[in-house]
């Protein structure tokens, strides 16, 4: 049984300018102890699937529709109609945050208060969660700081968060996510502020802390680096969809989508002997407010069909565990809804279908 | 080797901190650094956060005055020269900055940006400069009519190609490129970095490519240099630093990479170093790296290693003094035992 | 999972249809934006419209009626509203629609006046002062605290004594401490714009001192310029009103609202009228002020929304 399942989950959020599509029609799920990565670039999704998760967003995001499933408990932010609904959501988050679902961030400043204690931070966590008496919050919050590797804890307990480093920090945001043996941490960047010396070893830390505790963590990231040494599943990410989903071998060594071949072609693997020359995905990512017809994808797309100007691609699974959201990988006419343009349908000249195709996807 | 374009030796820049009643503390961001660039080579700067390779890239083009040291551009010695002076080679030495999104000037239009060099050089005409700055537009994969938009309808990698437009309307022979590719998306690096090397092969221009993504920096550079704590800790021709790093902190460095590939990365052995970088306002005695180093010996403590030459690579380890590679053998380092470092990876 | 025959929609797609570099945003240019985000704040554009009334109102308000700001009549002495007096008149039967004009003219005048020269004081040395930094810094930054330690009111009286009082030593007394809210706002702005890549950009391109300073910097900080110029007119009209309402401002038989109010002060329980209309003016003046300058902050700052 998988802990976390998410269905269909879309977020918008109202600005001035329109409405933002950041995230449409997301779904994947996460087993117990795993590690899955979400890959994407800025804007693709990644993070605001999180915080819709965790009930996290700003005032003016609506959740039109999406189902999420913790643990088996139905935890979906969709349909909050009610008063009384919204409370009951809420209060049913507040237990989970923290709790059973802990959070660590990219910038470990935004999550410590810099004016208490790390050891009344850490314990405050234990405290909201677990009954038990302030003493036995303390041990436990040694405990955890030996725990993350961080030398003679008692003594740092009683220190500000402004006399750690940055990668102290992040062991102590590890140390407070762990406090309540959560069943799930999601880690947004959790390294990207660091250096890569710093990086490897709060990399070192995570995988080992996963390994002895068995929560599983969601890994979102840009870095396919650190999703390589690091992730069991991936699921990539492009303008709120997902693109490709599967074992991350399955992701780096036979990638289905031709999104995911372009961020393969576009980093250099200083293991590789000689330089081949990159591959670079064309153009720039889309914009949010103004999404093109059909896949997000299809204005950068090398290996472009018609059809995806007009209509979004459809699921096509390869395993049990390996699925990809392209044409490409689907070439099945019943799967196409949209009209055909007619003057296409008795063989027009290829001028004719040209304009036709250009008028369609134009409308479309 | 080619014909060499920039050599820089001893260069220093030191930074004065007022710390109120404690008087003022000098923070070393350059210490001592010694490098070479020749006509159409890309010197990759590696090091991580606080190491100094900004400082230095900003040094060279006289941002910051250099404190002292010397830097020789084609024989001429550009620390020495005053303001008015260095003008004519603001022509010849750009810079592609880090954050694509504050280095343009957000209240000008691109074509003002891009023409700006133009104008203050007295290079052409105003006709002159529009068409050329569409030629530019063009170069960089954008559009012509891009020319009366603002800075923020673009994204972050049409920006950094709109520097880069803008570095080249002066024609330079040698580029600075600070970081230019650490703000971008994954898919967007590959982009610049194409350009860069398409621009270097049609132009013939040397690039300073500082950066923090090893991977990148071995892709586009024919040699490199390692900084750490403002020394320059080795520098070789690419493929060498990769596949043989002499200094311990490189191996370190290119050790602690995430690979992008999950059967190398589970194979791959990772040095893990204790701690993190000390500050540059206490740096250690003796070696930088001394805090950190598997290999550290107590002269490493006392004494701040020269460089060393060994073939064409340098490197500043005591490691490589000519007597202790002949007693280990050969000059590789796997033979040699790791100790426990100096000192605990404490900070406060 | 190939199908055999691919069909029209599986062929692949003609490049025009793929705008990679595809820009959603256009804009008109910064100045253009601001105007059109100002017209559409209606608080904004009331202050505005007021604004423009009084100015109407000073500069061609004595044209509409038959009487100077010091012409008595005896016959109307503490007169009410009328077909000939609009407003009425005052305890020497002096027109009061008149004498609101003239004192919406020297108000107005006053306050924009100062503000502007304020401005330019403000901009140049806090420009220069920021940019500079160093020991330039220091010095004017010095001058500034020194400056400062006077209580404003009294360069006002001082000037006033020394040069009588009028117009212009109002305007003199309120500009010397007057640019100093300005000076330090545009210091503070120069000195974090100088650190941005663009500033360095410029120098790296070869620009001078002055190019960077006005070109690079001040243009951006000019949202921020023209919020504390918001500031400064409404504060300079108080002074003035306040000085002639105590009685070392304009002087008799002059006309500014301060002085209308202080010559209404003694029958205020008889003729309240005669108070209502220059406070009534000072208020609105002072409201539409505050709107346009929240307006245009809005405007000029788009990220506040």
């Amino acid at each position: 049984m998988s802990l976390l399942e998410i269905r269909h989950l879309s977020t918008h959020f109202q600005t001035a300018q329109g409405t933002v599509k950041a995230l449409r029609d997301v779904s994947f799920r996460v087993s117990p102890g795993e590690v899955f990565g979400l890959v994407g670039e800025s804007g693709s999704g990644k993070s605001v699937s999180m915080l819709s998760l965790m009930g996290l967003l700003g005032e003016n995001s609506v959740i039109p529709e999406g189902e999420i499933l913790f643990g088996g408990r139905d935890i979906s932010p969709s349909e909050l109609n009610t008063k009384k609904k919204r409370r009951e959501y809420e209060k049913k988050m507040r237990k989970l945050r923290g709790g059973e679902i802990s959070m660590i961030f990219q910038d470990p400043m935004t999550f410590l208060n810099p004016v208490l204690k790390i050891g009344t931070q850490i314990c405050e966590g234990i405290l909201a969660h677990i009954h038990c008496s302030r003493e036995e919050a303390r041990i436990r919050a040694i405990e955890l700081m030996r725990q993350v590797g961080i030398p003679s804890p008692e003594k740092r307990l009683e220190q500000y968060p402004f006399e750690f480093s940055g990668g102290m920090r992040q062991r102590i945001i590890i140390a407070a996510a762990l406090a309540c043996k959560p069943k799930l941490i999601i880690a947004d960047e959790p390294t990207t502020a660091l250096d890569v010396t710093v990086q490897a070893q709060i990399l070192e830390l995570i995988q080992t802390l996963t390994d002895e505790s068995g929560a599983a963590v969601i890994m979102i990231t840009h870095d396919l680096g650190v999703v390589a040494t690091l992730c069991d599943r991936i699921a990539i990410l492009y303008a709120g969809r997902v693109m490709e989903e599967g074992l991350t071998e399955e992701i780096f060594y036979n990638p289905k989508h031709p999104y995911t071949r372009g961020l393969l072609g576009s980093i250099n693997n200083s293991e590789k002997d000689g330089n081949e020359p990159l591959r670079p995905i064309p153009g720039t990512p889309p914009d949010l407010l103004k999404l093109p017809a059909g896949c997000a994808f299809m204005p950068r797309c090398q290996e472009a069909l018609r059809i995806c100007a007009a209509q979004e691609p459809p699921e096509s699974s390869f395993s049990g565990t390996h699925r990809c959201f392209c044409w490409q990988n689907s070439m099945d006419a019943s799967l196409i809804t949209v009209p055909t343009p007619a003057a296409a349908k008795r063989a027009p000249s290829e001028a004719e279908a040209q304009n036709l195709a250009l008028s369609a996807a134009r409308e479309g | 080797m080619a014909e060499k374009l920039l050599e820089v030796t001893d260069l220093c820049k030191y930074f004065e901190l007022k710390r109120g009643l404690k008087g003022t503390q000098v923070v070393k961001a350059v210490d001592h650094v010694s490098f070479e660039i020749a006509k159409g080579e890309t010197l990759g700067l590696v090091g991580e956060s606080g190491c100094g390779k900004s400082s230095l890239g900003r040094t060279l083009l006289r941002i910051y005055e250099p404190t002292a040291g010397e830097i020789l551009y084609c024989g001429k010695d550009l620390a020495r020269l005053s303001r008015r002076g260095f003008l004519p080679y603001r022509r010849k030495i750009q810079m592609i900055f880090q954050d694509p999104y504050a280095s343009l000037n957000p209240r000008l239009t691109v074509g003002e940006i891009i023409g700006e060099g133009m104008q203050i050089h007295k290079l052409c005409t105003k006709a002159q400069a529009t068409r050329r700055v569409q030629e530019l537009l063009e170069l960089v994969g954008l559009k012509p009519d891009h020319i009366r938009r603002y800075p923020h309808e673009f994204s972050g990698g049409q920006r950094q190609r709109i520097c880069i437009a803008r570095t080249l309307s002066l024609d330079p022979e040698f580029i600075v490129c600070d970081e230019p590719i650490s703000a971008l998306d994954v898919s967007i690096q590959a982009q610049v970095i194409n350009l860069l090397e398409l621009i270097q092969k049609e132009r013939g221009i040397s690039y300073l490519f500082i950066a923090h993504d090893l991977g990148m920096v071995k892709h586009i550079s024919h040699r490199i240099g390692v900084m750490y704590l403002g020394h320059m800790v080795e520098t070789g021709p690419s493929n060498d630093v990769y596949h043989d790093p002499l200094h311990p902190y490189t191996r370190a460095l290119l050790s602690a990479e995430p690979i992008p590939d999950p059967r190398a990365a589970h194979l791959k052995k990772r040095i893990l170093l204790e701690g993190e970088i000390p500050s540059p306002i206490h740096p250690p005695k003796g070696c930088p790296f001394v805090t950190r180093c598997p290999y550290a010996m107590e002269v490493c403590a006392a004494i701040q290693p020269p460089s060393f030459e060994l073939e064409n690579r340098k490197v500043s380890c005591f490691l490589y003094e000519q007597w202790r590679i002949r007693e280990r053998g050969g000059k590789g380092l796997a033979s040699l035992p790791q100790k426990a470092p100096a000192q605990p990876p404490a900070n406060a | 999972m190939e199908t055999p025959k691919k069909g029209f929609w599986f062929e692949p797609i003609e490049p025009e249809l793929q705008n990679s570099e595809f820009i959603a945003v256009e804009s008109k240019g910064f100045l253009a934006e601001a105007s059109a985000r100002f017209l559409r704040n209606k608080r904004a554009v009331f202050g505005l419209a007021i604004l423009v009334f009084f100015a109407a109102l000073a500069l061609f308000g004595p044209f509409l009626v038959p009487y100077s700001y010091d012409g008595q009549s005896p016959a109307f002495v503490n007169a009410p509203p009328s077909a000939a007096h609009w407003l009425g008149a005052d305890k020497f039967g002096r027109d009061l629609f008149v004498r609101l004009c003239y004192g919406a003219r020297i108000s107005l005048f006053i306050g924009f006046a100062s503000a502007l020269i304020n401005l330019v004081i403000g901009c140049v040395l806090g420009g220069i002062s920021g940019y500079a930094g160093g020991k330039v810094d220091l010095i004017i930054m010095r001058a500034v605290d020194i400056i400062y330690a006077v209580p404003s009111m009294l360069y006002v009286i001082l000037i006033m004594m020394a040069l009588g009082a009028n117009t212009k030593s109002i305007l003199i007394g309120i500009c010397i401490p007057g640019w100093i809210g300005m000076a330090r706002q545009v210091r503070g702005q120069i000195i974090s714009l100088k650190q941005q890549e663009f500033s360095m950009a410029a120098l790296v391109l070869g620009a001078g001192d002055g190019r960077i300073l006005f070109k690079h910097l001040m243009i951006n900080a000019i949202g921020p310029i023209i919020v504390q110029l918001t500031f400064l007119v409404p504060q300079a009209i108080f002074t003035e009103a306040f000085l002639s309402f105590v009685g070392v401002g304009i002087s008799a038989p002059l006309a500014s609202w301060g002085s209308m109010c202080q010559s209404a002060r003694e029958f205020i329980t008889l003729y309240p009228l005669q108070m209502l209309w220059p406070t009534l003016s000072i208020s609105l003046t002072i409201f539409s002020l505050n709107f346009l300058g929240e307006g245009i902050g809005d405007a000029l700052n788009p990220r506040s929304k």
